[in-house]
Formats: structure tokens, sequence, C-alpha cells
């Protein structure tokens, strides 16, 4: 007999889903999502295995999104608070925006400090940010899975 | 003064857009494609549902401002705001942030990429707040 081991690793499918009746900081941030994931569905392995919940707040805007990781490779966007969070966010609509526009991956984390240039605009960004993160240790990994959704940063 | 819209409004635009500063080192690296502003009208003034105008950017700079009276027109760009003739008054009148009105959903992104535009959220809010420094008249309801 012989004994293969599979060398490739399946990577998890996220399966995206936007409950209803959905607000507009909500339909932005599962079109955003959605859009990512279409381009490149690897974005969504970190999200397809994480469990809890995440709510980001709009402070300006009075509106509120809760994000539902399964755990099983479903991850669901609500308007609203649902439950409670095991990470928050929050922040003006536009400096929650601006996560956007950091590194979501580790090697764009390295391009991204690469530089004096660079290094000040992401020491500038995360500084002046007025976002503010709620989060226990064991949660960072929401927050990692976010980020590698949402990020649009190239290196 | 240049009524809004209308073709001497968008090409008065064009220069404005040109001469701002800010948008054209924000954009410096935009390579995605025309823009195109829609006005929902309702039918203000007489004017077609739909109004707008296509602007030819690359590179921080608008080599053409086209006017067009369709969205149909107006899709032609990769990437197309609609909002009603309020909010692009309000913009115009430096009374609503662009990006706000983005986020706030009055600014709709009906066509293109939004990873794109978040990219280029600077440049896009210079693009738009560049119709500020254009002399402009107002139709009347």
């Amino acid at each position: 007999m012989i004994l293969t081991r599979q060398s490739a690793k399946r990577r998890p499918e996220l399966s995206l889903a936007l409950a209803q009746p959905a607000g507009t900081a909500a339909r932005l941030l599962f079109r955003l999502i959605d859009e990512q994931l279409k381009a490149e569905p690897a974005r969504g392995a970190l999200a397809a295995r994480a469990r809890g919940r995440l709510h980001m707040v709009y402070t300006d805007q009075g509106e509120t999104i809760s994000l539902s990781f399964k755990g099983d490779g479903r991850l669901e966007v609500a308007s609203g608070f649902v439950g409670l969070p095991d990470a928050s966010i929050l922040g003006p609509g536009q400096a929650v925006l601006r996560l956007c526009q950091l590194p979501g991956r580790g090697r764009d984390l390295i391009s991204a400090v690469r530089t004096p240039d660079r290094r000040r605009t992401l020491m500038r960004t995360l500084r002046e940010s007025p976002v503010h993160v709620h989060s226990p240790v064991r949660s960072y990994g929401l927050l990692l899975a976010l980020q590698r959704l949402i990020s649009v940063y190239q290196a | 003064m240049h009524t809004f819209p209308s073709e001497g409004w968008t090409e008065a635009y064009r220069t404005a857009v040109n001469n701002n500063v800010a948008y054209r080192e924000a954009s410096r690296d935009w390579d995605h494609g025309d823009v195109a502003l829609v006005v929902e009208t309702g039918g203000l003034g007489g004017l077609p549902p739909h109004v707008g105008a296509v602007l030819g950017v690359a590179h921080g700079h608008c080599s053409q401002a086209t006017y067009v009276t369709s969205l149909e027109a107006a899709k032609a760009a990769a990437f197309v705001i609609v909002a009603n003739y309020d909010i692009w008054r309000r913009v115009i009148d430096g009374e609503l942030d662009p990006v706000d009105g983005m986020l706030s959903g009055e600014l709709d992104l009906v066509q293109g990429s939004l990873p794109t535009m978040i990219r280029y959220v600077e440049g896009s809010r210079e693009l738009v707040s560049s119709a500020r420094q254009v002399p402009t008249d107002f139709v009347q309801a």
C-alpha cells in the first residue's frame, strides 16, 4: 500500500451574507468585502475560520455594523447591534474608512515600513486616527480577518 | 457664471480640476478609467432626467470633460457617481464633503470598483470638490 499525503491544503471559502433590512453603512461594507473577495478569494481564508462577533460603530453617522464570523466559513454583515461583541471598532465614518488603506497582509506591512517616507505615512495614519479599537487578545483574530478583507492597500 | 449643469459648466469644471494641485498629487497614479458625475434632475428646469459630466482623467490630469444627457451615455465611463440635484448643489456649495456623501449613500457609486475608489479616496474627494471652484448658477425649482 502506498500512502500519500496531500501537500496542498484546501483553502476554506468564505460565504458572505447581508442581513435585511440593511442600512447604508452595512451595504457599503458588504459591497466592499464582496468585491474584494471576487477579485481575490484568498482574502477570506482567515475570516472563514474565525468565530466571534465584531461591532463597527460609526460615531458621526449613528450607524452600527455587526459582523458575525460563524467559524464555519460564513460571515454575516448586519445593521445595528447584533448580540454582544467580542471586539468593537468605534470612530467617525471617514476614520473607519481609512482602516481600509492600511496593510492587510504581513508582507504588505513590511512594504509599508520599508522606506522612511512610508514609515512616516503609516505612523501618522495610526497616530492621528480617532478610531478606538476594543478587543481582548483572544479576539485579535477577528480584527486581522476583517483587515484582510477590507484592506485596499497596494504595496 | 455657469449654470449647473451645462456644457459651459462642464468645461469650467475641467479647468478647475486641472488647477487643483491637491487632486493632481492624490491621483498621480490613477489609470483606472474615466469618471462620470451624474445628476438626477427630477425634470428640474426642463432638464432630461439624467445629465452629467464624463471626465477623461488619468495621472492627475483631466484631458476631456463631456456633457452628457443620459445615464447610458455616462455609463461609458468606468466609474459613475449619481446623486440628485440638491446633493450636488450641497457639494458645490461646500456644505457636503464628497466622502461623507459616499458613506451616507447620498452620492451613489452605481458603477465601478469600490475598493479602487477607496484606494484613491483623497483623489476622489479632490476631484469632486474641484466643482467648488466653478462660479455656479443653480437652476431654480
